[in-house]
């Protein structure tokens, strides 16, 4: 990663680049310097539309961003210190894969849209590019351009809401957290502390993971960030009442972090059973597992009939 | 099927659910009861909610246990009853308060009687349930005996009323045989098989006498040509049978709310008891006509035969009434004291 950067970016990462050897023509580094200044060039247009989004304008003309003091201050800033930043930007998270070294440094916005789709690193654990793409484009393969799905995500503030994960539905945290600002629901889920009673997801069950993790219970801490932080961390818990995760990865010999988006995005639809019991309560047989496409069936059966929101009392 | 890790371990089978009354707040109860104990679990499939089926012998493996508590999320239940009780049912009501805490309330409600006392198994099942009630496990212990306060003094002093089943209409309007009555009992002490059977053979008009065990040896004593072993039933074959006779004989000698019966007035057939002690039902019509005092006496039980058997053929439809509104009342008692157990 540390080469990756500093080879892509020596200006910004102020490493020296390393030593190749030259082609000896005037054509190719004048190519090379143009190419570098589109790179850059596309890289602080989508650093302005970050900003845009940030400040709740989005009627703004991008060259009137572009050309103001206060986006060129934005853009002089580094390390964890950036306002105005959307709560989608999660700077913290964000460093946290940049080398300590280079960290106050450099502008984590231009940084992310320097380099973001070559890196794969993400503005914040609930941004599932995956996902993004998939809903965006019907395409899970497809997300190899990590920087305009996050501002198409950041830039879509109406109905219908474009979520960022799969464990995350912007109409259900609406509707629960009564929520009609300006921004995506997500970036109000991810700035809020308050979660006592609010659902956000058909299949994340907050009381269930309250069982392992008695600290969500009071409501202040976000549970899905949490639950995705053990995820990263290699620690399994069960999230979901009827995806048993352990029985899951080990039945079907999967190498993932995260079970339950995994089944939502692969495994319901490959007839994995969630738990021992599912085929039996659901009536079906070897035959039924293997021919017919059964997706929506178990999603159907691991997703919850919505009363999670009356947990917290 | 999916690979079961737990043998006797399911959740809302077909059979206990799909005869099973509604209720928009009771709906919303986890019953949990054996799945090898049969009469507990058909009175618990006519009660509403939810019904978790776990085994009476083998404690419940990881799995199963995740499961449980993956089922109780999912429904948001808080309400947990356990129809009977058993070393497996302790160890889960344990786990279960220790784990879910406040957040969950748990119930026993025991369907014994003091008669079934020679099985030890019993008082040690009701020594543990006190146990575990001392011990904050469970909010409140109930009975389906009435006045089992005076075995145990903790119980609820209220009598829980089993629901009948909840038939639709795919045996409204079933023939039945006049001549046909069925015995549908164990060969035991307590069930009085052959005094039923004496009786059914003594009673005119009776040309078929179904029974699901055999009565051997009373051949020496009576003509039992008559007489024809169907074997037992569960299920729609039980209520098909249950339907096609003119009336049902389970005179026992012992009993708390027997489901036979309540199964028979569902499909509109008369089935005589023994005193079931009721104070609900006790001056009911049809408890005076199906209550039968004395269970010793094969001549007094064919009197009773014979009476609902020729009131069901001369006066159809006054008999129809007397059960539907035996039924409806049952369905209302039955409702109101879960609703008073569970403090909903």
């Amino acid at each position: 990663l540390v080469s990756l950067i500093a080879e892509q970016s020596p200006a910004i990462l102020r490493v020296p680049k390393p030593h190749r050897k030259r082609e000896n023509s005037q054509d190719v580094l004048a190519r090379n310097h143009d190419m570098r200044s589109d790179v850059r060039s596309t890289a602080t247009r989508m650093a302005a539309r970050i900003y845009r989004a940030s400040i709740g304008r989005l009627d703004f003309d991008i060259n009137h961003i572009l050309g103001s003091p206060e986006f060129k201050r934005f853009l002089a800033q580094t390390g964890r210190a950036i306002t105005p930043l959307t709560p989608l930007f999660d700077v913290g998270y964000y460093l946290q894969r940049i080398p300590k070294s280079l960290q106050p440094q450099i502008n984590p916005v231009l940084h992310f849209c320097l380099h973001g789709d070559d890196t794969g690193l993400a503005p914040t654990r609930l941004f599932h590019a995956e996902y993004v793409a998939s809903v965006l484009r019907g395409d899970m393969s497809a997300a190899v351009d990590l920087v305009s799905l996050f501002v198409s995500l950041l830039e879509n503030v109406e109905p219908p809401f474009i979520s960022p994960h799969p464990l995350f539905e912007p109409e259900i945290w609406t509707a629960s957290s009564g929520y009609t600002g300006p921004m995506n629901p997500a970036a109000d889920f991810l700035a809020t502390t308050n979660f006592a009673g609010k659902s956000f997801s058909r299949y994340f069950s907050t009381r269930l993971y309250a069982q392992c993790r008695p600290n969500v219970r009071h409501g202040t801490i976000n549970p899905l960030l949490m639950y995705l932080q053990d995820c990263e961390a290699g620690i399994i818990e069960d999230v979901n009442p009827m995806l048993h995760a352990l029985f899951y990865k080990n039945k079907y010999q999967l190498n993932m972090s995260d079970p339950l988006t995994h089944y939502i995005m692969e495994g319901a639809g490959h007839g994995f059973e969630p738990n021992p019991f599912a085929s039996s309560e659901l009536g079906l047989d070897v035959l039924t597992l293997s021919t017919f496409d059964l997706k929506q069936l178990f999603l159907d059966y691991i997703s919850m009939p919505g009363r999670e929101e009356q947990w917290a009392r | 099927m999916g690979e079961m890790t737990t043998a006797g371990f399911g959740f809302n089978e077909a059979r206990d659910i799909q005869h099973a009354h509604t209720h928009p707040v009771l709906d919303r109860v986890l019953h949990v009861v054996h799945a090898h104990w049969h009469g507990v679990r058909s009175a618990t499939a006519c009660a509403p909610g939810l019904k978790l089926l776990i085994p009476h012998e083998e404690h419940l493996d990881g799995e199963a246990m995740r499961h449980v508590y993956g089922l109780i999320t999912k429904f948001d239940v808080r309400k947990i009853v356990f129809q009977s009780y058993s070393d497996i049912a302790d160890t889960l009501a344990r786990d279960m308060k220790k784990r879910l805490g406040p957040d969950v309330d748990l119930y026993v409600v025991t369907h014994v009687t003091s008669a079934q006392f020679e099985h030890h198994f019993e008082m040690r099942m009701l020594s543990l349930i006190r146990n575990a009630y001392h011990l904050g496990v469970f909010k409140r212990i109930a009975s389906v005996k009435p006045n089992f306060t005076s075995i145990v003094p903790e119980y609820w002093p209220e009598t829980i009323i089993n629901y009948m089943p909840n038939i639709g209409l795919e045996f409204d309007g079933m023939m039945f045989d006049p001549s046909a009555v069925f015995v549908p009992i164990e060969n035991t002490w307590r069930k009085n098989l052959y005094t039923n059977i004496l009786a059914a053979c003594n009673t005119e008009g009776i040309e078929r006498i179904y029974t699901v065990n055999w009565p051997s040896a009373l051949e020496t004593l009576a003509d039992l040509s008559r007489l024809q072993l169907v074997g037992y039933k569960r299920g729609l074959d039980l209520l098909t049978t249950l339907g096609s006779v003119s009336a049902v004989l389970a005179v026992t000698l012992a009993e708390c709310q027997p489901m036979t019966q309540l199964e028979a007035f569902a499909l509109g057939t008369p089935a005589l008891t023994g005193p079931l002690g009721l104070a609900e039902f006790a001056s009911h019509e049809l408890t005076r006509v199906c209550e039968v005092p004395h269970l010793d006496n094969p001549a007094l039980i064919s009197q009773y035969l014979k009476r609902i058997i020729d009131l069901r053929t001369s006066d159809p439809a006054a008999l129809a009434e007397m059960i539907a509104d035996y039924n409806q009342l049952r369905a209302r008692l039955a409702e109101e004291r879960y609703l008073m157990l569970l403090d909903l």
